[in-house]
């Protein structure tokens, strides 16, 4: 089902919609060793000013989820089914041309390695006014100043001189600072960061976060931060999502995640994180197995094959029922599993979180 | 004398063959205009005799001349050219037919001689001039020979024979570099040459292009001397060489200094000759068809225009088809087969009829029995001591037989040489070898570059052991047409030299040896190179495959049309030709 | 970026000098193999013995009784700054620089003789050439974005099918179609195009074509898989997220980056062609370099050999040189990793 992207937008009041709401979205991807379940039956709400993280292992389905938002996966022969609506507009069910549209002026997207992610062959300062041309009907010369104040604003010294400098002759650090400005500078209402501090040193990283909050904070943008990395999920966001197997396994607000997490998996990410204030002699506890197979997802709870806590349910349930998202005790806070929620947090209060 | 090589573009066999796919367009026919015109009425004789004078004979060729400087050009057409204007001591008064004829051209007589053939008179009829008015003298006549001692500058002509012949110091380097020549001497009416060996043939040299006068010193005028002299060569015949753009055009036009009274062997009735180079062979050949041009002055007529020949009588009319001195034989080596009937074995043998298929079939040669080619003395149209059959697809009988004498009646195997790049020395050999298998004789190819086939592959007595080379194809046309001219350099075996050797099997036989010996001396008649023909033949050294023809095309309106045997291999007498007056 | 073009100006003389010693030695040592004298290869068959004073004069007048190191450079230094050949005698040929030598068999300038043969190899080769570039890409670029496609199976098979086929077959099969059959284009013989531009376009339209199918065919397999590779990288993605229209991410970031390896390739082929047009200029009869270089050979005329080889090697070196060159511009991340 569409909605005619002309119809009049839809904000805030007036309308039950969140800024962005993803319902139910399915991404399946026929190869010849079988059907590619990428993300399957994924579900979430974010609203404008909001910043949401979305964690999980490699393979969990995360990038998959951020290139369907934007329509990306339209042309090839991926299999979208669910609903993305990004203010009062259906995303999945609209054309190319029409998403196309949405793509740079409505959201806009940074990507994990800026050195790849940019044309080698194009200065960056051309890439960026190339991304504000697509939009603006302005001349060349306003593109390019327009282009120099977003650099600027990105934290670029000596802005007018590296426009038109290639990537290649940028830094880690400057390059992703220039990603952002490409990204944001027809001021989109949503942004995207895939991963966009892993390939960057430590301290960078920081700078980086910084960036993107105060943009997020003057624009008063929804954000999607996709990342593995719990610590910058606990500095940057605002609301979490835990993503297993292609499906959402818990979710909540950022302190409800790290005070009281109730999903064995998001136990088990805490437990593996290196941390400053432990003994350093504690070895750290790794989740056993690895990722599931996308073709052969686990029947029953997706992450049944490695939960140490199966026993905690009676009969197999965890192999053989699928478990539904449920809202807990806390709004918000959401889980899939079959282990009681009284139970749940039973065992985080004894076993896990003091071993943490 | 060289026969030009006709390389076949691909496009023009592609138009041939797509020409015959399509079907030949009949394009429009000529019309005879009167006159004993008939296929290869000009062999023999005279095709629409005529006195009607003017008109202009327009002909074509497909490429320039190596050279119109009458030292040094090498080539037969080119000879053929020369008689148009420039004139030496003696000519040739009767070209057609199987017997030339030599007759006075500066000269007042045929020259006298002493005893033993080393001392040779002429005298130079007064009065002649050059086109430009200036006399000619026996001083330019000793000149022009000079000039073709100067090899390194002038070195494209027959240079071998005079070198050979006339007498001369060792470092003799013509007269640039080394000056006046002593054996030569000239008086104001008279030039006397003195030869180092006995020559009877010595006329014969007069006769040719290479003996033309040249201004003594001056030549062609400043910038046209030594090399250069053949873009602006004197006339001294009827007409004068002019207006030469090279690889393009030559006109002639009538020289007002020559007088028909000092001239018996031309009688010119054209007033202009033009000749236009014309890349394109498919384009001559339709110009002809079309009688848009008179004749092609280079070669015989393209494929198809042969066809069309062959195919519709309106055109046969107009064409001839003159055996001319030329024959393409085999060289069997004793060297490499030492037994005389083993070699006779290959004579009987091989399908001559199948090799005359090979070569472009009857109209580009016919069998030959024996070696000695029309025009040639000892020439014989029946001599066949090889008798190959009826048809001349072999005696295989015989050939058997003659295996046995020579014990091996299994037969043998040996090597066929050829020269590369060819197109139909393959198909050549490929005959060759079905016809020898029939009698066990098994043959494989070896072959070289025509840059050394003839000088060091199978002109080395030595590498036709090493190689084991049995049988070497090749072909041979005299340069002018005397038994001595013919046979001496491909049968004397006091000529074998270690490279570029002409004798190919390095024959030695006495009798050959003698009667080659006494010729210079004058002592050898037609009847002796009969027997020396035979003699070589029962040797079994060389294989006659056949004697080359050729077919040209006439415009039914020229006149006086002939065909020049004794320097063109058939080409027309171009000298003598009109055109009724247009 | 000055740096980098000097140092390639400098290795390509030194590329372009090797060749020229390379040649000339080849050409010395040819005929002593053949145990043939260097003279015939000048001036054709001598009916002089090897020992004669004939001989001997001339192998002193062209020179071969100097010293190896003598006669290369007087054949340098001809080729630099021109000769005049002289016998003595005749009229002193001026040969300005570049001189190639004389043909004594054709009786010209070996240097006038390319000169008007170049303009035809030129026109055949820069002619072919646009025409494979711009079709070749274009079916390699169709394909590529409809990979499995029917466009991309007729498209792939035909250039497997074009590759295959050898002018000399392609080449006839156009003229007994175009020209014998069809009639559409008769047999025009080549004129320059400062003389006759129709006549000129309408002899070089089949010749252009056969030499097209055949580069071509490579062309669109490797733009095919250059762009399947390409528009997998992640700065496609980049340009699909800003919102740019499908056209301006397949030609301008696809492509753009995509055709680098084959602009590269591209310069090689066209060099070398120069030089090897042989079969394409007999087939069709065209008077350009590669028929000159056959003509040559089979009558054995060294000066013409020596020209041409020299010429084509040029040719492909500086071909080479200019597509070094505008990789470093089309590339900027060239120069920096010298």
């Amino acid at each position: 089902m569409t909605t005619p992207l002309s119809a009049p937008t839809l904000r805030g009041g007036g309308t039950s919609r969140a800024f962005l709401e993803v319902k139910d979205l399915r991404v399946h991807f026929p190869t010849a060793d079988g059907l590619v379940k990428s993300v399957d039956g994924l579900s979430f709400e974010l609203e404008r000013g909001e910043i949401l993280g979305i964690v999980g292992e490699s393979g969990s389905g995360k990038s998959v989820t951020s290139l369907a938002i934007l329509g990306l996966h339209k042309g090839s022969n991926a299999r979208v089914t669910g609903e993305i609506w990004l203010d009062g507009r259906e995303i999945v069910g609209a054309t190319e041309d029409e998403v196309r549209d949405l793509r740079g002026s409505e959201m806009g997207m940074i990507f994990q390695d800026p050195l790849s992610s940019l044309h080698p062959f194009y200065s960056v300062g051309a890439q960026i006014s190339e991304a504000y041309l697509v939009h603006t009907k302005v001349s060349k010369k306003d593109a390019k100043a327009e282009a120099i104040r977003m650099l600027e604003k990105v934290g670029i010294p000596n802005a007018p001189s590296r426009y038109n400098d290639y990537p290649h002759q940028f830094s880690g650090g400057m390059r992703q600072r220039a990603m952002i400005a490409m990204a944001l500078i027809c001021q989109p209402q949503l942004l995207i960061a895939d991963e966009p501090t892993t390939a960057l040193d430590v301290t960078v990283q920081a700078q980086i976060l910084e960036l993107i909050k105060e943009l997020h904070d003057e624009l008063n943008s929804a954000v999607i931060l996709i990342t593995h990395d719990l610590g910058v999920v606990a500095e940057t966001c605002d609301k979490v999502l835990v993503m297993y197997g292609g499906q959402c396994v818990e979710m909540g607000p950022v302190d409800e995640l790290f005070y009281a997490p109730e999903m064995p998996y998001t136990w088990g990410l805490l437990r593996s994180m290196p941390r400053m204030d432990r003994d350093r002699q504690t070895r750290l506890t790794p989740i056993p197995g690895s990722p599931p197979s996308l073709i052969n997802v686990p029947s029953g709870c997706v992450f049944n094959t490695r939960c140490p806590f199966t026993d905690r349910v009676d009969g197999d349930r965890c192999r053989t029922v699928h478990p539904n998202l449920e809202q807990g005790p806390t709004p918000g806070h959401a889980v899939r599993c079959h282990i009681p929620a009284a139970q749940r947090q039973e065992i985080w209060r004894t076993e896990i979180s003091p071993s943490l | 004398m060289k026969i030009k090589r006709r390389g076949i573009a691909l496009v023009g066999l592609l138009a041939a063959t797509a020409m015959a796919l399509v079907g030949c367009s009949s394009s429009a026919t000529p019309t005879t205009t009167g006159g004993a015109s008939s296929f290869n009425a000009a062999v023999d004789g005279i095709v629409n005799p005529s006195t009607v004078k003017g008109g202009t004979v327009k002909l074509l060729s497909a490429t320039d001349c190596d050279s119109w400087d009458p030292q040094n050009t090498y080539y037969g057409w080119c000879w053929n050219m020369q008689r148009l204007y420039t004139r030496s001591l003696l000519g040739y008064e009767k070209v057609n037919g199987s017997k030339p004829v030599l007759a006075p051209d500066l000269a007042t007589d045929m020259g006298t001689h002493n005893a033993d053939f080393t001392k040779w008179t002429y005298t130079l009829q007064k009065g002649l001039k050059y086109s430009d008015g200036t006399d000619i003298t026996p001083k330019d006549v000793k000149y022009g020979i000079e000039r073709l001692f100067a090899t390194d500058i002038i070195n494209g002509g027959p240079a071998s024979y005079f070198l050979a012949t006339i007498s001369h110091p060792a470092d003799y380097l013509g007269p640039y570099k080394s000056g006046d020549l002593a054996s030569i001497v000239t008086t104001d009416s008279t030039i006397e040459f003195n030869l180092s060996t006995s020559y009877s043939d010595f006329n014969y040299l007069m006769a040719m292009a290479a003996s033309a006068p040249v201004p003594y010193k001056v030549e062609g005028g400043t910038g046209f001397v030594g090399a250069d002299y053949g873009k602006q060569p004197v006339s001294s015949g009827p007409f004068v060489f002019t207006k030469y753009v090279p690889t393009q055009s030559v006109t002639f036009v009538r020289n007002k200094f020559w007088k028909q009274s000092t001239d018996k062997i031309r009688k010119p009735v054209a007033n202009e000759i033009d000749l236009t180079i014309d890349s394109d062979e498919n384009d001559i050949d339709s110009k002809l068809a079309a009688g848009t041009a008179d004749a092609r002055a280079d070669l015989d007529v393209g494929t198809t225009l042969k066809s069309k020949i062959l195919t519709n009588p309106k055109f046969k009319v107009n064409a001839d088809n003159p055996t001319t001195a030329f024959t393409r034989y085999m060289a069997v080596m004793p060297s490499v087969i030492p037994n005389v009937y083993c070699r006779q074995a290959i004579f009987y043998a091989t399908n001559k009829a199948e090799l005359v298929q090979a070569f472009g079939g009857t109209t580009a040669g016919v069998a030959a029995g024996s070696m000695t080619p029309p025009t040639i003395a000892g020439h014989s149209a029946t001599a066949n001591m090889y008798n190959s059959g009826k048809d001349n697809t072999g005696d295989v009988a015989k050939a058997k037989a003659a295996l046995v004498k020579c014990g091996q009646p299994d037969g043998f195997a040996t090597k066929v040489a050829y020269s590369t790049p060819s197109q139909i020395a393959p198909k050549v050999f490929a005959s060759l070898q079905t016809a020898l298998a029939r009698v066990g004789i098994k043959v494989t190819e070896t072959t070289s570059a025509s840059s050394s086939y003839y000088s060091t592959f199978i002109g080395s007595p030595t590498n036709i052991v090493n190689q084991g080379i049995g049988i070497a194809l090749a072909a041979w046309g005299a340069d002018f047409p005397t038994g001595y001219g013919f046979w001496n350099s491909i049968a004397n075996g006091a000529d074998i030299v270690p490279t570029g050797n002409t004798n190919y099997p390095s024959l030695n036989d006495p009798i050959v040896n003698k009667i080659l010996d006494a010729a210079p001396n004058g002592k050898s008649t037609d009847a002796d190179f009969r027997k020396l023909d035979d003699q070589v033949m029962k040797d079994a050294v060389y294989l006659p495959i056949l004697f080359g023809k050729s077919i040209y095309y006439r415009n039914p309106r020229l006149t006086n049309v002939t065909s020049d045997n004794a320097l063109a291999f058939g080409l027309y007498d171009f000298v003598n030709v009109g055109t009724g007056g247009k | 970026m000055i740096r980098f073009i000097v140092v390639r100006l400098l290795g390509a003389i030194v590329v372009v000098w090797i060749v020229s010693v390379v040649t000339f030695l080849i050409f010395q040592i040819v005929p002593t193999l053949s145990h043939t004298s260097p003279v015939y290869y000048y001036i054709g068959k001598i009916p002089f013995p090897p020992d004669s004073i004939q001989m001997k004069a001339l192998i002193h007048r062209f020179g071969f009784d100097l010293p190896l190191y003598a006669q290369y450079w007087h054949f340098l230094s001809g080729i630099l700054f021109g000769q005049t050949i002289t016998d003595g005698v005749s009229t002193p040929i001026q040969c300005s620089a570049p001189c190639f030598g004389y043909s004594f068999r054709q009786h010209q300038l070996v240097g006038t003789m390319m000169a008007t043969a170049a303009p035809v190899t030129i026109s055949l080769c820069i002619g072919a050439a646009i025409l494979w570039l711009i079709g070749g890409v274009t079916v390699g670029t169709f394909s590529a974005l409809n990979p499995g496609s029917l466009v991309d199976r007729v498209g792939m098979t035909g250039s497997l099918a074009a590759v295959s086929l050898p002018i000399f077959f392609t080449g006839p099969l156009l003229l007994l179609v175009f020209e014998y059959t069809l009639g559409v284009l008769p047999d025009v013989s080549y004129l320059p195009i400062t003389q006759d531009p129709a006549q000129w376009f309408r002899s070089m339209i089949l010749p252009w074509v056969s030499l097209a199918f055949l580069f071509g065919a490579l062309y669109a397999r490797l733009t095919r898989s250059n762009m399947i590779e390409t528009m997998g990288e992640d700065y496609i993605r980049t340009a699909r997220a800003k919102g740019l229209s499908r056209p301006t991410v397949i030609v301008r970031h696809g492509l753009r980056a995509a055709i680098t390896p084959i602009v590269t390739i591209f310069g090689i082929d066209l060099g070398t062609l120069v030089g090897s047009t042989v079969i394409t200029e007999t087939v069709f009869n065209l008077r350009g370099l590669g028929y000159l270089s056959i003509q040559a050979i089979q009558q054995q005329d060294l000066p013409v050999i020596l020209g041409v080889t020299i010429i084509a090697a040029v040719v492909l070196v500086i071909a080479n040189f200019i597509v070094d060159i505008l990789y470093a511009f089309i590339d900027p991340r060239v120069t920096v990793y010298q």
